[in-house]
Formats: C-alpha cells, sequence, structure tokens
C-alpha cells in the first residue's frame, strides 16, 4: 500500500504567481519584517534617520518592479514611449528623491515607512495584474481552480492595499503617543490584509475560511494591542470569542453546503445548483442561513452587530479605522462572491434574507446611533447602517448591484478612514477624549481639521458633491432598477435619520463651547496623519464631484467564475 | 485495522485494573491512623504559614502556549512525511515555505525574550557575595582572611 | 467484537481472542518484572560505578529488593495531604502508569526479519501473528499520544497536591517535557520520512531490508545510519529529558524542591509514581531501539534462523539504553533550569527541523532521479540558508539578552 502511495504523484495545481503577487508582497512583507525587527530591535541614532529616507526612494523601487511583475510589460510603457527613454528614467529618478524627500519630512518611524512601502508595492502590483493582465487577457485562476484573479477581486484588493498605507500612516503617530512602538501591529495588519486578499479571491469556500480566520485572528490581537487600557482588552476579548462563534457559524454552513451540492468550490456549486439536480433544498436553505450569520458578523449586519459598538469603542482607533474600512470590504467581497456567483441560481430563495437583515441593519444602525454619546460609539452604529447601505446593493442582485456594492466599498474605504483618522488625533493620550462634549469647540482650536471632519461626516450622511452621495445614489439607483421600491424608500428615510447624528457632531464641533480642562489642546498633529487624513479627504470630495472615473472602474471590476479549464 | 486497537483496550482495563488492584491491596493491609502533622503539606519540618499557592511564574504558561502552536505546527510534518513522495518538488517547497513561516515564528519568540530564563551574569551579579580576589578554581569569597594578613590567594586572581 | 479480529488471524474466534490475551498478558507481567529488574540492575550498576556494594541482602545478590521494597509500601500508611483536591491527587497515580504500560504495546518484540521470506511473521498455536501487543496504522503516533498524557499525571500530581515543592516541581517537569516533546517529534518525523509509514512493524521491516554494502560487509539498513544519526542524537537527549533522568533531573532536584510533584504521596501511590518512571525507562529503550536500530531485526550473520534470533536481538539492543542510561545517570552532573530550556529550545529543535528538510529534499531528489550535481547543489545550498538562519538565531539570541539587560540597568538606575 505503501509502495502505490509513493508511486502515485498527487496532482498538484497549477500556478500564476504573477496573479499572487499583492498577496506575496503583503504576506512576505509582513514576515521579513517582523523577522528583521525581532533581530535589530535598536537601530544607531545615526543611522535610522538614514534608512528611513532611503525607504522613500526603495519604495518607488518596489513599486515599478512589482508592477512590472504583476504585468507583462514595463510599466507605463506608454508614457515611456511618449516621452522618450532618457526623460522617462530621469523622471523615475526624480520621483525617487521626491519620495526620500516625503519620507524625510513626515518623520515617520522605520516600521510604518516599511509598511507603507509594502502597501504601495503590494497596490502597484495589483494595477499591474489589472492593467497590464486582466485587461488583456480577462479573468483568470491563480492557483489551480481555487483563487481567482478578476476585476472585482482586484479592485478589492487595491482597497485593501490603501488601507493598508492610510492606516499604517496613522498608526505611526498613535502608537508613539500611546508608547506602543513595536513592530507588532503594522505586522498583524499585513497579514490581516493579506487574509482579505485571499478572501477576496477565493473560488471555493474553504479558501475563504482560510483568508476569513487570517484576516480575523490578526485583527482579534490588534483591538487588544493597546495593553494598558482595560478597554481595549474587552474589546478584542469580545470580538475575538463572538468572531470565533461566528466563524463556527460559517463553517457549519460551508459543512452544509457541501452536503447539499457535493462540493466546496464555488464553481461546481453553480454548476450543480444551476443543473436543477437539486431537488429537496431544504438543507441548503440551512446553509444559506448559516453563511450569512457567519458573513453577517464580519460585516456587522444586525442582528448580528452587537459587539461592534464595544469593540469599536475599546479597540484603538486606528485600527478601528482597519476594521470598519479592510475587515468590511473584504467581508463585503467573499459575501457577493459566494452568493452572487456560487448561489446566484437560488437567488430568490436567499433574497428575501438579505432584505430583511438589509431592512433591520439601517433602522438598527441609524435608530440606535442617535441616542449615543461617545463619538467612536455614534461611528460604530453609522458604520453599521452603512452595512446595511451595502447589503441593499447585494440584495438587488444584479450587475448594477456589483458596481455599486463596490462604488460604495471603495468611496466608504475612505471616508471611514478619514473620520477615525481625525478621531485618532483628537481623542488624546489613551483615547479618552472620545466623547460628544470632547469635541466641543473643536472648530476654534483646529479649524482645518475640523472642517475635513464635517465633510467626512456630510459624505457619511451622503450630501451631494461627496462620495458618499454618488455610492448612496448608485445603492439606491440599484434597488430601483430591480424594483425594490420599498427598500429603497427604508434606505432614504433611514438615510435622513442618521444625516441626524452627523450633524450633531458637526453642531458640537462648531456651536458647541469647550470647558476649561479639554482634553485636546490643539497641540500640532503628527505629520503622516495629516497626510492619511488629507488623501482621504482628497479622494472623498474628488470623487464626489468626479465620480467618473471611480464608477468606470466600479462597472469593470466584475466578478468572475472560471473552472478548471 | 480496526483489530488493532483490542489489545490495547486489553492492556489498557489491565494496567488500570493493577493500579485499583494495588489501591485496594494497600488500603487493606496499611494502618490507618492520619494526624494533623501528617495531612499538613510537607515543607520540610516548617509548619506550613500560608495558604495553598495558587500561582506560579507565568513563564511557564508562556511556555505551554507556545508548545501548543509548534506541536500543532510539527503534526503538519506528519502527513508530509507520509505522503512526500507523490508530492514530489513542489511538496518540497510548500515544506520549506511553512518551515520557514514556522522558524521565523520562532526567531520572533527568541528575539523578544520569551525564552530566556537564567541569570543574567553580567547585571545581576550581587556586589560582594562574590570576592573581588577569585581564583580561577574558586569564585567563593573567603571569608576571616582579611584582617589576618594571609594573601587571599596565591596570585591567580582571575 | 468483529472490530477485535486481527486481520493475520485466520481461524476460529476464541483462538484469536485467546492469543491476544496471551500477548497482552505476556506484555503485562514481562513489564513488571522487567522494571523490578531494572531496580535492581540500576542501583547495582551505580552501586559498583561508585564503589558500593548496593542491595545484597533479599534475595541472591539482593536481586529481591525490589520486591522487598515493593511489599513493604503496600503496608505504608497512605496519606492525602488536607490541601489536596482529592479527585486529582487520587487520579493522577493511575495517568502515570496506564500510559507507561500502553505504550510498550506498539513495541515489536521479536519475529524473524532476515532472508527474502522474513516479514517478521511467527506462527502461535496454529494462528499467523507478530510478536507485538498490537500494530496500529499509528504506530508511533500512539507512543507521542501516551508521552502527552504521561505530562498531565506529572501535573496533576503536583497540582492536586496543594502544596509549594509539589506544585513548583510539576510545573517545572511539564515545561521541561513539553519543550522536549517537539524535538522529539520532529525526531521522529525524520524517521517517518524515511520509512514512508507510522506503524512500528513496517518501520522494523523497511530497516530490515538490505542497506548499503562495503565489500564484504554488509552495512545494515538501520534508520540510526540511513537518517544521519542527527535524529537518533536529538531523540535519545530529548528521550531522557522526557523520562526526567538524570542529567535532566530537575524535576526532583532534591536540594530545591525535596522529591519533585511526587513529594506528598506515600504508600503504594508513590509506588506507582515509581513504578511509572522506570518503566518509561524501559519503553523509550524499546521505542529507540525500534525507531533507530532496526528492533529485533539484526544483521544476518552466521545465526540460524527462527522467530526467538529477534528477540536476543531486540533484548541485547535495549539493554545497551538500559545501561547508557544508568551510565548516563552515574556520570553527569545536572543542567541548570535555563540551560535545560535553552538546550531543548534553542539548539535540538531547529537543528531537527533543519534535519527534516534536508531529509526530505534528499529523498524527494531520490524519486524525481536528480543528478548528482543538482542534489549536491541542493544541499550546499540549503547548508548555506541553515548557516543564515542560524546567525540569525544568535542575532535574535543577543538581542534579547541585551534588551534584557537594558531593561534591568533601567530599572536599577
Amino acid at each position: 500500500m505503501l509502495a502505490q502511495l509513493d508511486a502515485t504523484p498527487v496532482e498538484t495545481p497549477e500556478i500564476v504567481w504573477a496573479g499572487l503577487l499583492p498577496l506575496l508582497i503583503l504576506s512576505a512583507g509582513a514576515l521579513l519584517l517582523v523577522m528583521l525587527r525581532s533581530v535589530v530591535k535598536r537601530l544607531p541614532a545615526d543611522v535610522e534617520p538614514h534608512l528611513i529616507t532611503a525607504i522613500g526612494p526603495i519604495t518607488v523601487l518596489g513599486m515599478w518592479f512589482a508592477a512590472g511583475l504583476a504585468g507583462t510589460d514595463v510599466p507605463l510603457a506608454g508614457l515611456r514611449d511618449d516621452m522618450g527613454e532618457p526623460a522617462f528614467y530621469i523622471g523615475l529618478a526624480l520621483v525617487m528623491v521626491l519620495a526620500g524627500t516625503l519620507v524625510r519630512t513626515m518623520e515617520i518611524g522605520l516600521d510604518a515607512a516599511i509598511t507603507v512601502g509594502l502597501g504601495l508595492s503590494a497596490f502597484a502590483a495589483t494595477w499591474g495584474i489589472w492593467d497590464d493582465r486582466w485587461q488583456v487577457t480577462g479573468p483568470f485562476n491563480a492557483i489551480g481552480d481555487q483563487f481567482a484573479v478578476d476585476g472585482f477581486a482586484l479592485l478589492f484588493a487595491g482597497v485593501l492595499a490603501a488601507s493598508v498605507v492610510l492606516v499604517a500612516l496613522l498608526l505611526d503617530g498613535y502608537l508613539r503617543r500611546e508608547s506602543l512602538d513595536g513592530p507588532e501591529m503594522y505586522v498583524l495588519m499585513l497579514l490581516s490584509a493579506a487574509g482579505g486578499i485571499v478572501m477576496t479571491g477565493a473560488n471555493d469556500l474553504i479558501v475563504i475560511f482560510l483568508g476569513i480566520e487570517t484576516l480575523s485572528i490578526a485583527v482579534y490581537v490588534m483591538a487588544a494591542m493597546h495593553n494598558r487600557r482595560t478597554e481595549s482588552q474587552e474589546a478584542g476579548l469580545k470580538y475575538f470569542v463572538l468572531g470565533a462563534f461566528a466563524s463556527a457559524f460559517l463553517l457549519y454552513g460551508i459543512a452544509f453546503t457541501y452536503g447539499a451540492t457535493g462540493s466546496t468550490n464555488l464553481v461546481d456549486i453553480q454548476i450543480f445548483l444551476s443543473s436543477g439536480q437539486l431537488v429537496d433544498n431544504g438543507l441548503l436553505m440551512a446553509a444559506f442561513g448559516l453563511l450569512l450569520v457567519g458573513f453577517g458578523f464580519k460585516i456587522a449586519a444586525a442582528p448580528f452587530h452587537a459587539w461592534t459598538p464595544d469593540v469599536y469603542q475599546g479597540a484603538p482607533t486606528p485600527v478601528v479605522a482597519f476594521m470598519a474600512s479592510a475587515v468590511k470590504a473584504a467581508g463585503f467581497a467573499a459575501l457577493l462572491r459566494v452568493f452572487m456567483l456560487g448561489f446566484f441560481s437560488h437567488v430568490d430563495d436567499w433574497r428575501p434574507a438579505i432584505g430583511a437583515l438589509a431592512v433591520l441593519t439601517l433602522i438598527v444602525g441609524s435608530v440606535m446611533a442617535i441616542v449615543q454619546s461617545d463619538v467612536k460609539r455614534m461611528l460604530a452604529y453609522s458604520s453599521i447602517s452603512h452595512a446595511g447601505f451595502i447589503l441593499v446593493g447585494v440584495h438587488a442582485a444584479s450587475l448594477a448591484g456589483i458596481n455599486s456594492v463596490a462604488f460604495y466599498a471603495v468611496a466608504y474605504t475612505f471616508l471611514v478612514i478619514g473620520s477615525f483618522g481625525v478621531l485618532t488625533v483628537v481623542s488624546g493620550v489613551g483615547d479618552r477624549a472620545t466623547s460628544l462634549d470632547d469635541l466641543n469647540g473643536m472648530a476654534k482650536r483646529r479649524p482645518v481639521l475640523a472642517f475635513m471632519f464635517t465633510v467626512f461626516l456630510l459624505a457619511q450622511a451622503g450630501v451631494p458633491l461627496t462620495a458618499g452621495f454618488v455610492a448612496k445614489f448608485e445603492v439606491i439607483n440599484a434597488a430601483v432598477d430591480s424594483e425594490f421600491y420599498w427598500l429603497a424608500i427604508v434606505a432614504m428615510l433611514t438615510a435622513v435619520v442618521s444625516a441626524f447624528l452627523y450633524l450633531r457632531i458637526v453642531l458640537s464641533m462648531y456651536l458647541g463651547t469647550a470647558d476649561g480642562d479639554a482634553a485636546d489642546l490643539g497641540d500640532p498633529i503628527p505629520k503622516a496623519a495629516g497626510l492619511a487624513i488629507g488623501i482621504a479627504f482628497a479622494v472623498t470630495v474628488g470623487f464626489g464631484i468626479l465620480p467618473g472615473p471611480l464608477s468606470d472602474l466600479a462597472s469593470d471590476a466584475l466578478p468572475a467564475l472560471i473552472g478548471a479549464g | 485495522m480496526l483489530g488493532q486497537y483490542l489489545p490495547l483496550l486489553a492492556l489498557l482495563l489491565l494496567a488500570a485494573a493493577f493500579a485499583a488492584g494495588s489501591f485496594i491491596a494497600s488500603g487493606l493491609l496499611a494502618p490507618r491512623n492520619p494526624s494533623l502533622a501528617k495531612r499538613a503539606a510537607y515543607e520540610c519540618g516548617i509548619v506550613p504559614s500560608r495558604e495553598t499557592p495558587e500561582r506560579f511564574p507565568v513563564r511557564f504558561f508562556l511556555v505551554a502556549m507556545i508548545f501548543i502552536v509548534f506541536d500543532i505546527e510539527i503534526i503538519f510534518f506528519y502527513p508530509y512525511a507520509v505522503a512526500f513522495g507523490g508530492l514530489g518538488v513542489f511538496g518540497l517547497v510548500l515544506i520549506m515555505v511553512f518551515t520557514f513561516a514556522v522558524f521565523e515564528s520562532f526567531v520572533y519568540l527568541i528575539g523578544n525574550g520569551a525564552l530566556e530564563w537564567g541569570p543574567l551574569k553580567q547585571v545581576a551579579r550581587p556586589s560582594g557575595a562574590v570576592s573581588p580576589d577569585r581564583t580561577v578554581e574558586t569564585t567563593i569569597r573567603r571569608v576571616g582572611l582579611e584582617d589576618r594578613g594571609i594573601p587571599a590567594d596565591d596570585g591567580q586572581a582571575a | 467484537m468483529i472490530l477485535g479480529l486481527d486481520p493475520l488471524y485466520v481461524g476460529d474466534f476464541m483462538g484469536d481472542l485467546l492469543v491476544t490475551l496471551l500477548k497482552v498478558v505476556v506484555a503485562f507481567v514481562f513489564l513488571l518484572i522487567s522494571v523490578m529488574l531494572m531496580v535492581w540492575f540500576e542501583r547495582k550498576l551505580i552501586s559498583d560505578m561508585q564503589n558500593r556494594i548496593g542491595p545484597s541482602i533479599a534475595g541472591p545478590w539482593g536481586i529481591l529488593q525490589t520486591l522487598a521494597d515493593g511489599i513493604k509500601l503496600f503496608f505504608k500508611e497512605d496519606l492525602v495531604p488536607d490541601n489536596a483536591d482529592r479527585f486529582a491527587f487520587k487520579l493522577a497515580p493511575y495517568l502515570s502508569l496506564v500510559p507507561a504500560f500502553l505504550v510498550f504495546a506498539v513495541v515489536p518484540l521479536g519475529g524473524d526479519f532476515n532472508g527474502d521470506d522474513g516479514d517478521g511473521v511467527v506462527t502461535m498455536f496454529g494462528h499467523d501473528t507478530f510478536l507485538q501487543v498490537a500494530d496500529p496504522p499509528m504506530g508511533i503516533l500512539f507512543f507521542l499520544a501516551m508521552s502527552s498524557i504521561a505530562i498531565y499525571g506529572v501535573m496533576l500530581a503536583g497540582w492536586g497536591s496543594g502544596s509549594k515543592y509539589p506544585l513548583l516541581g510539576s510545573v517545572r517537569a511539564s515545561a521541561q517535557m513539553v519543550s522536549y516533546e517537539a524535538a522529539l517529534g520532529l525526531a521522529i518525523a525524520a524517521v517517518v520520512l524515511q520509512t514512508g509509514s507510522l506503524s512500528t512493524h513496517d518501520m522494523v521491516l523497511d530497516q530490515a531490508a538490505p542497506g548499503f554494502s562495503l565489500g564484504a560487509f554488509g552495512i545494515p539498513n538501520w534508520n540510526i545510519i540511513v537518517t544521519g544519526f542527527v535524529p537518533f542524537v536529538v531523540f535519545l537527549i530529548a528521550g531522557t529529558a522526557e523520562l526526567n533522568r538524570p542529567p535532566f533531573d530537575l524535576v526532583e532536584a532534591e536540594q530545591e524542591l525535596v522529591g519533585g510533584f511526587h513529594t506528598e504521596y506515600s504508600s503504594i501511590r508513590f509506588a506507582l509514581f515509581f513504578l511509572a518512571e522506570f518503566m518509561n525507562t524501559i519503553t523509550m529503550s524499546a521505542v529507540i531501539v525500534t525507531l533507530f536500530l532496526g528492533g529485533p531485526a539484526g544483521p544476518a550473520l552466521f545465526l540460524p534462523e527462527g522467530w526467538w534470533i529477534g528477540t536476543v536481538w531486540f533484548f541485547l539492543k535495549l539493554f545497551i539504553f538500559l545501561f547508557m542510561f544508568v551510565w548516563f545517570r552515574a556520570t553527569l552532573p545536572r543542567f541548570r533550569y535555563d540551560q535545560l530550556m535553552d538546550l531543548g529550545w534553542k539548539l535540538l529543535i531547529p537543528l531537527s527541523l533543519a534535519w527534516f528538510i534536508m531529509l526530505a529534499g534528499l529523498r524527494v531528489g531520490d524519486s524525481e532521479n536528480w543528478s548528482t550535481t543538482k542534489t549536491y547543489a541542493f544541499v550546499l545550498g540549503f547548508m548555506a540558508f541553515c548557516g543564515l538562519m542560524a546567525t540569525l538565531l544568535t542575532a535574535a539570541i543577543n538581542t534579547a539578552r541585551s534588551e534584557r539587560i537594558k531593561a534591568m540597568e533601567d530599572a536599577n538606575g
């Protein structure tokens, strides 16, 4: 028997390494970073600044190589041909010098600089695949039939990479302020984002589970990372226990799906289900329910939202920014992939459940937010209501629905990172000053920051000329297109309700008067955090005024299932 | 194949019966006159003054947690060791990547002092306990030699 | 009861059952007697090494000394301390003793493995069977599982006693045992890689195959040679530590911890721990013999064929290791706790990890028919990589140390 085992070669999957490049950059980078930092804990004071400055040009080179390796041609080949080679390469060198200068003026730490570099390289790799491979050859499989590279996965991978960059910039100043310096937070974030990328492209329920666990376990630890704050510990533990519970539901759902369809592979599931061989679908209904519970937890949809306010309030604020952006985006990507691709033939069976979730989430998110007095809790509920909006797009179960979800996810990522970024810098040491009263008079102390926060909040409320408006518009448009008027009406009504919440924060910033012992004294904010908030602001306003490019991007980004071939 | 487990069960029962039988025999044969001193915790003759310890150094706990992670990782080697023939170079590369990841977390643990035990020779030496003129033979301070005009050692001071 | 049938048995059901029970009882009695002899042997040998006489009163050469001690313990008062967690206190001896018995079941004790038809099958009362109590397909994993359960015995004994020294002794023991279990597992994995099976019988069969021949001399295909000696050394060291035997007997470091985890145990409960300890020594030696020295499969030489020849080989090899363990005890001073931990974690684990990968690479190269150049390139490249990793590990150790020194200096001002 053993001899036979030796003789039969196991079929090994075919791997397209270029398609995995963003994933590889993030995970291998995380491993190398932690290895480097566990050996070299302290750098000599006269070496460290130069090393950090060098990260700038190295990042530019890294992006260049990542994009080149991911694609099939030299990156920016068109531009090079237009400019002529010498001018182009001189330009590149100039960009490198500029990057070095930027890093130097930002005064960021080594770990943060490396993380930003890795995030940008992963972003460049995603862009390279998008521009030079996916648009040329169409969607393809990267590992056997387990991991697909399609526009949808690439868009979300880009979102994840971007949120890694922005949150790393926020984390740098935060960790220094709280004296929590160390590479761990960055490493966990990189690993978490790698898990998220696995989720976005997974073509198999088991691979989705693998991704979701990699993503979640890292975030559990990140939530508990502020080891001197009890709230942070509490948040980590709560998130972990409830998250493990939700994972069990998800796994149970996967088992039921396997029982009903005989496979965990989405391609096989789709083929089996659309062939109509399934006569009694009780098992499949149970599977839908359990999978929805599992995903609903990750995206914080009511009634599985109970952890959200406590965890958002307790966890370190930049981590909350990451949870609200990357984790949510990855969760929606996986949800959409499983239901829209794997289970599309049974859309009439799962659509009512998603509709109920959406309505409940919208109502809970907007109504509960009003009675809160802590800004982090308010934003937690508002993120719940945003999940409801995205669910409206999922519920539409149409091309427009998918596009609106993609658009919403991108826009919301920047909005929420910006909002929590502002909170990070104004909440004072130990994240203490997060109540509504602490924001009183912020417009006088920090006029620019208060203005940006106002814009982020208005964008979350869906005021025109911001990306938030376009996102909400597209989602409701998708619902109307599919003729679900009642859902569109619920969504619009709850948007009005939650607008009240955002206005409350704005009012307290502009009209409230600070009492004498305000925790936030208007000290200069860390430059890196300022850069992150600025980028988020630019994106929010930019895509609000000119939504066209992002809209086109989102409508290109369609998920696809490719069989083993 | 399950047939091979019956003897194990039989041996298990036999061993348990042997232990139980010994207890019963000892219960019948042994004298029984306990006293307070006999039943107290043994502390080398000193009357126990404090409650039972329920805490022990957290380092042991840390070792236990690290062990669980490592043991699970090592268990993954067994399926590979049995089936490596069919997996070929692909399997080899994968197991190498896996091993690298294991090793990398190992370096992290060691670099952060999770497995640091023992004394720090450079700093922790209490002053006075060790003779300043210790010899290559011994580091023990020679007490009582100072005022007698006897040289502390024969010039081999290290 | 159908499940109880050995696939090798043919014939009547009752016969099968009887053969099974016979094997079990023989193994059981054999273990008890060999423990008795082992205790005597250890005391006698150590006394010889230390120029003493040792036990000499009970029976010829004092051979019945252990029996006398055992009987004495039956008549001793059995005490349970007031502070004890009574359930854990009473459960612990079982958890120590029963796994010690069970491990021996998977060790092949004899059978003819030489020649073309040497498959270790013997015929007992008309039944074909192996000379081992059981040959489950998970084989060597069973050994690992049982040695893990034995840790519970130690831990519960210390915890249940409700006393300082046992508690400290048991946490030390558990930390030590788990630390070396990782290295033990990796060393076994190297053997599994060579054999391609977890079954102990298959391992012996594999080692009985003709090995590399040097002119007139045949080098046996034993794993100690084909796995390149390193796993054997790792296993021997880790095994000694698993057994809590000198030089790794910190668990019962008398000067610090009185008797270690069984300080509060008296009478027969103590006897059972004692029994388990020596039984573990015997089974560990037997497992080493099985894994690395071919078990009952010895070189054919000029000896006649027959089932008993395997048994003779097995006991010969077993005796070498028993002697070695006693010798260790007489010769080697005890480790300090940090040295013990450092040896286990920082040397044995990385070493066996690297060795496993190199063996795997060589085996894959073998089955893929790599050219000699390619094989050498792999080995050299891998060794260079290991050198790099070793540098990294050393750097990490130094970093941890200097961080600790710095922290201490900061604290002291």
